[in-house]
């Protein structure tokens, strides 16, 4: 997508109703996702009550996101634990996809970052009314009733700029370091693009992908506090 | 520390601060965006000239606003 002529390890389907490079993003997501759902299922298969190798790695991963979300989101916020978790094992096994030569990642076309943006602004509202019924909507009208409807918009506005912040930021992040790497490896000094691959892997990838699950964090715990924005 | 961010509850404090203090600038940008997006599209859709556009792109800036001042409000 970024370079017609690169090798990539997939073909390049035509899906019905894609162009080209939207395909190839999509056919990305699905490798990244038979990726999680291959490593979770070794994690799990002959799993022991003390964890080793594999199974301890993802057990680690999974308690730290677990008590992070009960701590910023409470005990109401904690049931949404499965798409966070989701959230950060997707983006980050795709920003390592990016680093793999013939992968691309999927993180790196706002297509996918927009579509968890849209996710999370689902799922917070969903929230929201889940944990405080139509009281929540109490939230979006702000202090005097006659401001009502601008502070509807304005708190509409504002709840979707949020995630949408995330997905740009995510995508952003990812397609400048593709690009930084596609430059780098033209063949200039042979250390720059192992310096620069050695920080997108090390910082870049994993911290993208926790900011991404820290803040879907942040939106659920504010959306089920009932304070409205508590945390932001 | 990849994904850690230390144990002591001031180290998690910062971080959560970090993180939504990191989005501001851009959140401010992308209200104002969606605002004027939204102006237009209704403005398409109701023929209602620049009208929608300007009152949604003002909303849209005051609504990136109202997320500036309540962070800071709260730090």
């Amino acid at each position: 997508m970024h370079n017609e002529h690169a090798f990539r390890i997939l073909p390049t389907l035509h899906l019905p109703g894609l162009t080209a490079a939207e395909s190839v993003v999509v056919e990305y997501t699905w490798l990244a996702m038979a990726i999680i759902m291959l490593v979770m299922i070794l994690a799990v298969a002959g799993r022991k009550k003390i964890p080793l190798g594999l199974q301890n790695l993802i057990e680690v991963i999974v308690a730290f996101f677990e008590k992070n979300l009960l701590e910023i989101a409470g005990p109401r916020g904690v049931v949404y634990f499965p798409l966070v978790i989701t959230v950060f094992f997707f983006i980050i096994v795709s920003n390592y996809m990016g680093l793999i030569p013939g992968c691309m990642a999927p993180t790196s076309s706002i297509n996918t970052t927009a579509a968890w943006a849209i996710v999370v602004f689902i799922a917070t509202q969903y929230a929201g009314f889940r944990a405080q019924g139509l009281k929540y909507i109490k939230h979006f009208l702000g202090p005097f009733p006659i401001l009502a409807p601008f502070m509807f918009v304005m708190e509409l506005i504002s709840q979707l700029a949020r995630p949408l912040s995330l997905s740009v930021r995510l995508f952003a992040n990812l397609l400048a370091g593709e690009l930084i790497i596609s430059v780098l490896a033209t063949g200039t000094a042979l250390l720059l693009p192992v310096i620069w691959m050695t920080w997108e892997s090390v910082i870049t990838a994993p911290f993208q992908a926790f900011i991404f699950s820290l803040l879907t964090m942040i939106y659920i715990a504010g959306a089920v506090s009932g304070a409205g924005d508590e945390h932001e | 520390m990849n994904s850690g961010k230390g144990t002591e509850p001031d180290k998690k404090k910062e971080a959560l601060r970090l993180g939504i203090i990191s989005s501001l600038g851009l959140m401010l940008v992308l209200s104002t965006l969606i605002g004027y997006g939204i102006g237009a599209w209704l403005d398409s859709k109701l023929h209602t000239a620049p009208i929608l556009t300007v009152v949604f792109l003002l909303l849209g800036i005051g609504a990136g606003f109202i997320n500036l001042f309540r962070v800071m409000n709260k730090s």
